[in-house]
C-alpha cells in the first residue's frame, strides 16, 4: 500500500498515527472474519 | 490533519464502504465476505510491517546515540585528582582514613549482626595498613577480651574465612561474659590510632608532597584545576544527548513540562516577555543568567536543606572560648587511665599463664586479686569510653574554633565540618530522630556532594559576622540583570516553583541545542511501548 509518501520522509507523529489507525483497522478486519465466522455456522 | 493520514482514512473508509456492500445473505457470500475482508487484511498488515520496520528504525537511532566519550574520560581523571582532598588541612588523619566512618559502624553494631560488625573490624585493620599500620592480636590488648576474639578472628581471617564457626563459637563465650566486647574492640582501635598517629601523620604528609608532585602544581593550583574539571564535567553532562534521554526514559523528567507554550510562560514569569519578543543576542544573554540562577537556586535550596549543620556549628563557634584546651586535658586522661588498663591486664595475663600453680599454693586469694583486676578493668573500660566520646566531640569543637574567624564565609563553615563524619551523624540523628543508618550515610553523601560542588556563587561571598538574608542577597542580584524576581519567591512554599521555572528553561535549551529535539524524545518514549508490546 502506498499513500503518496516514503515512510522515512514523514514526522514522527504521523508515522506513529499511521501505526495506530493501520492497527485498529486491522484489528477491526480480523474481528468482522471472526464474526461471520460464527454466522457462516449458523446459517 | 496531515496528506498522509488523510489518504489513509480515505482508504479505510473506501475499503469498509466494498466491504457492507457485499452481501452475507448465504454462505457462499459469507466466504466471498471474509476472502475480501482477508484480501484487504493482508494489505493492511503488510503495511502495518512497514510503518513498524520504520519505527523501530528511527528509534534504534535515536536510542542509540551514545555517552560523549569526554566524560568518562574526565570523570577518571576527576577521580584520580580526588586525591588532592588529603592535602587538605581540616580532617585530621583520623578523618583522613576514614577511621571515623568505620569505627561509627562498630559504635553502633547493636543495630548490626556480627558479619557487619566483622567486616568493620577487617576494614579497620586494613585502613591501618593503607597508612602503614600492621595491626596483630598482640596490639589489641584493651582487654582480655579483645585479645581472645582477635586472636581467633585474625587466625581465621587468615584461613579465608572471617565469619566461620569458630569465630562466632569465640564470639558467643565471651559475649556472655563481657556484653562490652565490641565496645572494647572499638576503644582498642581507637587507641591504637592515638598511639600510631606520629606514623600516619607522616603516611599522610608524604602522600601530600607526592600526589602535589604528580600533578605538578601546588595546593591552591591543584584544588582549582579539580573544581573547574567538575564545572566542565557538569557542563558537558547537562547538555549530554544521551543522558538527557535517559532522564525522560527514567521518569525524572517529563516532556509535558518542555512544550513550547509551558516553556514561554515559564520565560514570561522570569524576563516578562517570550522570546520572540527579544532579539537573539539579548534572549543568549538572559539564558546565560537563567542558568546563573539555576545554580543559584539549588545552592540556595541546599544551603536551606543543610542549614541544621550550619546552624550547630555556629552554636559552637559562638561558645568557643569553652573549647580551648579541653582537648589536651581529655587526652592526658585517657593515657593515664590506658596506662592502668594495660598494668592491669599484663598482671591479668600473668596470673593466667600460671593459674595451676598459683591455685595451688594460694587457694583461692589471688582468684579474688584476678577477679578484681578484671572488674576494674571493665569499670576503666567505661570511663574510657566517656573520655574518648568527649574527645571525640571536643576535637571537632576546637578545629571549629581554631579554623573559623569573623572572615570565614558561609560556605567555609559547610566546607570545615563536611570532612567530621561522626559530627555529621551526630547532628543529622539530632534533627531527624528517626532516621535509619542507611538514610543518615545517604544524606552525609548528598551533604558532601553539595559543599564539594564547584560551582558555588552565593555562599562563599557572604561572611558569617555579616548576618544577611541570602534570599535577599540572590534576588537583588539577579534583579539587576533584569531578571523578575520577587522575595515571595523564596518564600518556602514557592522556592520549588521558581528552581522548576529556571531549571526547566536551562534544560529546554540543552534539549533543543542537542542532537535530539522534544519532538524526538517523545517519539522514542511512544515507540519503546510499542515496540515492548510487539515483542510479546
Amino acid at each position: 500500500m502506498y499513500l503518496g509518501t516514503d515512510l522515512d520522509k514523514i514526522n514522527h507523529d504521523e508515522l506513529l498515527e499511521l501505526y495506530n489507525k493501520t492497527k485498529d483497522f486491522v484489528s477491526f478486519l480480523d474481528n468482522e472474519i471472526e464474526t461471520v465466522e460464527v454466522e457462516k455456522k449458523v446459517k | 490533519m496531515s496528506d498522509i493520514i488523510d489518504k489513509l482514512n480515505s482508504q479505510i473508509d473506501a475499503d469498509k464502504e466494498v466491504l457492507s456492500v457485499l452481501p452475507k445473505n448465504n454462505k457462499k457470500n459469507v466466504k466471498a465476505y471474509q476472502d475480501k475482508a482477508e484480501a484487504i487484511k493482508q494489505e493492511y498488515a503488510s503495511f502495518l510491517n512497514d510503518v513498524s520496520a520504520e519505527i523501530k528504525r528511527r528509534n534504534v537511532k535515536i536510542n542509540s546515540i551514545s555517552l560523549n566519550p569526554k566524560i568518562p574520560e574526565l570523570s577518571t581523571e576527576i577521580e584520580e585528582m580526588e586525591d588532592i582532598r588529603l592535602v587538605d588541612n581540616n580532617a585530621t588523619p583520623f578523618e583522613k582514613m576514614k577511621l571515623d566512618e568505620t569505627l561509627y559502624i562498630l559504635k553502633r553494631f547493636y543495630k548490626n549482626n556480627l558479619e557487619l560488625v566483622n567486616n568493620s573490624i577487617l576494614n579497620c585493620i586494613e585502613i591501618f595498613k593503607k597508612v602503614g599500620v600492621e595491626l596483630e592480636a598482640k596490639d589489641f590488648n584493651y582487654s582480655i577480651y579483645t585479645k581472645e576474639y582477635m586472636e581467633t578472628f585474625l587466625e581465621e581471617t587468615k584461613k579465608g574465612d572471617m565469619n566461620s564457626q569458630k569465630v562466632k563459637d569465640t564470639f558467643e563465650q565471651i559475649y556472655w561474659k563481657c556484653s562490652d566486647i565490641i565496645l572494647h574492640i572499638e576503644l582498642n582501635f581507637r587507641s591504637l590510632y592515638y598511639k600510631n598517629e606520629k606514623t600516619i601523620t607522616s603516611h599522610f604528609e608524604s602522600e601530600s608532597k607526592r600526589i602535589l608532585k604528580q600533578v605538578g602544581l601546588s595546593k591552591e593550583e591543584a584544588l582549582k584545576k579539580l573544581d573547574s574539571m567538575k564545572l566542565k564535567l557538569q557542563d558537558l553532562m547537562n547538555k549530554d544527548t544521551s543522558l538527557i534521554l535517559d532522564k525522560f526514559k527514567s521518569g525524572e523528567r517529563f516532556t509535558k513540562d518542555y512544550e513550547p507554550s509551558n516553556i514561554q510562560k515559564y520565560y514570561k514569569k522570569l524576563i516578562g516577555c517570550t522570546t520572540d519578543e527579544v532579539e537573539k543576542h539579548i534572549l543568549d544573554e538572559y539564558n546565560q543568567n537563567i542558568e546563573k540562577l539555576s545554580y543559584s537556586l539549588n545552592e540556595y535550596k541546599n544551603y536551606l536543606k543543610f542549614k541544621f549543620i550550619f546552624d550547630e556549628v555556629m552554636a559552637i563557634y559562638n561558645d568557643k572560648q569553652k573549647y580551648k584546651k579541653v582537648y589536651n586535658d581529655k587526652m592526658k586522661q585517657i593515657q593515664k587511665l590506658e596506662g592502668k588498663l594495660f598494668k592491669g591486664n599484663k598482671k591479668i595475663e600473668k596470673y593466667s599463664k600460671h593459674k595451676g600453680l598459683i591455685s595451688k599454693l594460694f587457694s583461692g586469694k589471688n582468684q579474688k586479686k584476678l577477679d578484681k583486676i578484671n572488674i576494674d578493668s571493665n569499670s576503666q573500660i567505661l570511663e574510657l569510653k566517656t573520655i574518648y566520646r568527649e574527645l571525640e566531640d571536643n576535637k571537632v569543637n576546637n578545629i571549629i574554633a581554631e579554623n573559623l574567624n569573623e572572615a570565614s564565609t558561609i560556605y567555609d563553615v559547610l566546607l570545615l565540618i563536611s570532612v567530621f563524619y561522626s559530627f555529621l551523624v551526630k547532628v543529622i540523628i539530632k534533627q531527624y530522630e528517626d532516621m535509619d543508618q542507611e538514610q543518615i550515610a545517604a544524606m552525609i553523601t548528598e551533604f558532601r556532594q553539595f559543599v564539594n560542588f564547584s560551582n558555588t556563587t552565593v555562599l562563599n561571598n557572604i561572611k558569617i559576622a555579616e548576618d544577611k538574608d541570602i534570599a535577599l542577597v540572590i534576588k537583588d542580584k539577579y534583579n539587576l540583570c533584569n531578571i523578575n524576581l520577587e522575595k515571595g519567591d523564596f518564600s518556602e512554599e514557592n522556592i520549588e516553583n521558581i528552581i522548576a521555572t529556571a531549571n526547566n528553561i536551562c534544560e529546554y535549551n540543552y534539549i533543543i541545542n542537542s542532537r535530539l529535539g522534544l519532538e524526538d524524545i517523545k517519539f522514542v518514549m511512544e515507540s519503546d511501548k510499542i515496540l515492548e508490546r510487539e515483542k510479546q
